[in-house]
């Protein structure tokens, strides 16, 4: 059955949900990256003033040797395993979108003989955001 | 706190607004992928007509979340639901939710109820990405609690929450969103 043709009033109400729908969106990334950025600001404010605390009454040497001092070994175990995890994570992602790039090729090429009008997402052949939708 | 303690933390606001995003968004887009599949083969097996107005309307729509995925999140979705709620009457989610009522009557029954079973579960993803990606509902700790209702009680919790997510309210937001996905995509 054939889709009824939208009418002007429908159309530009489709349009301005759109428009609405936009601005929300960058309403919502101006809050979200001030809630991020303000966060990281104000831990790397305490972090300063902890390390500033000590300057004056001691130099910049003894100030590092102070800080990894305090770091004991079974610490640095937990911070390589940290490390660690998020670059095993990162190269198993780099791997998983290698594969995607290998296979979507041939899945759209199969697909589009079974649905020629088959739609894409969108996305780059790697699987990313593309960068006109950022 | 030391000095490494704040540095453990800056590195830990690191690891969630960023690399945990990341990688939930991935989750995200495969999960839907694997929805989109599934709708395909439905089509596959002749149950289900390519140039359907229901497989139509259903691959766009996923389409569209997918495309636009990385805008999904709680603060974007609150901000999206009070920006959309006095559209007037004529509001495309609703038209949305009626021709897609509509393309699905259409359809067998044993079709209907794998099309909006679909549709319902791409719903439940999105639900799921919305949660664990929300700093607010993480240090609330409501993260937390649903997370561990889904280990202990999971197909408990994923009926409640598919029944929170039929209600009149919330499926209206759903909608818009559907909408909002679907005129994108196409």
């Amino acid at each position: 059955m054939a889709a009824k043709k939208p009418t002007r009033a429908e159309l530009e109400a489709e349009v301005r949900l759109l428009k609405r729908q936009k601005n929300a969106g960058a309403i919502a990334t101006v809050l979200i990256n001030l809630i991020r950025w303000s966060g990281l600001t104000l831990i790397a404010y305490f972090a300063y003033l902890t390390v500033a605390s000590l300057s004056g009454e001691t130099t910049t040497a003894d100030i590092g040797i102070k800080l990894f001092a305090d770091v004991r070994l079974s610490e640095v175990f937990a911070y390589l395993f940290g490390g660690g995890g998020v670059i095993y994570g990162a190269r198993q992602r780099s791997l998983r979108r290698n594969t995607i790039e290998r296979l979507q090729g041939r899945i759209k090429k199969l697909e589009k003989e079974r649905d020629p009008g088959r739609t894409s997402s969108g996305l780059t052949q790697r699987g990313a955001t593309h960068p006109k939708d950022q | 706190m030391t000095p490494i303690g704040w540095i453990g933390l800056f590195l830990l606001c690191i690891l969630f607004f960023w690399l945990y995003r990341d990688y939930r968004l991935d989750l995200l887009r495969q999960n839907l992928f694997a929805l989109r599949d599934e709708l395909f083969d439905l089509a596959d097996e002749d149950k289900l007509n390519f140039e359907h107005r229901a497989y139509g309307m259903l691959r766009s729509t996923i389409n569209g979340t997918i495309q636009y995925g990385h805008n999904l999140g709680f603060i974007e979705l609150m901000s999206m639901f009070i920006a959309t709620r006095r559209l007037a009457t004529e509001h495309p989610a609703k038209r949305y939710s009626q021709r897609f009522r509509e393309a699905c009557s259409e359809l067998d029954e044993e079709t209907q109820r794998a099309v909006t079973s679909i549709h319902a579960r791409m719903h439940l993803l999105i639900a799921e990405h919305v949660i664990f990606t929300s700093f607010t509902l993480m240090v609330t700790l409501v993260t937390l609690f649903i997370a561990a209702l889904l280990f202990v009680v999971k197909d408990a919790a994923l009926a409640r929450l598919q029944r929170l997510l039929a209600r009149p309210r919330v499926e209206a937001v759903l909608s818009a969103l559907d909408s909002a996905a679907c005129l994108k995509a196409t």
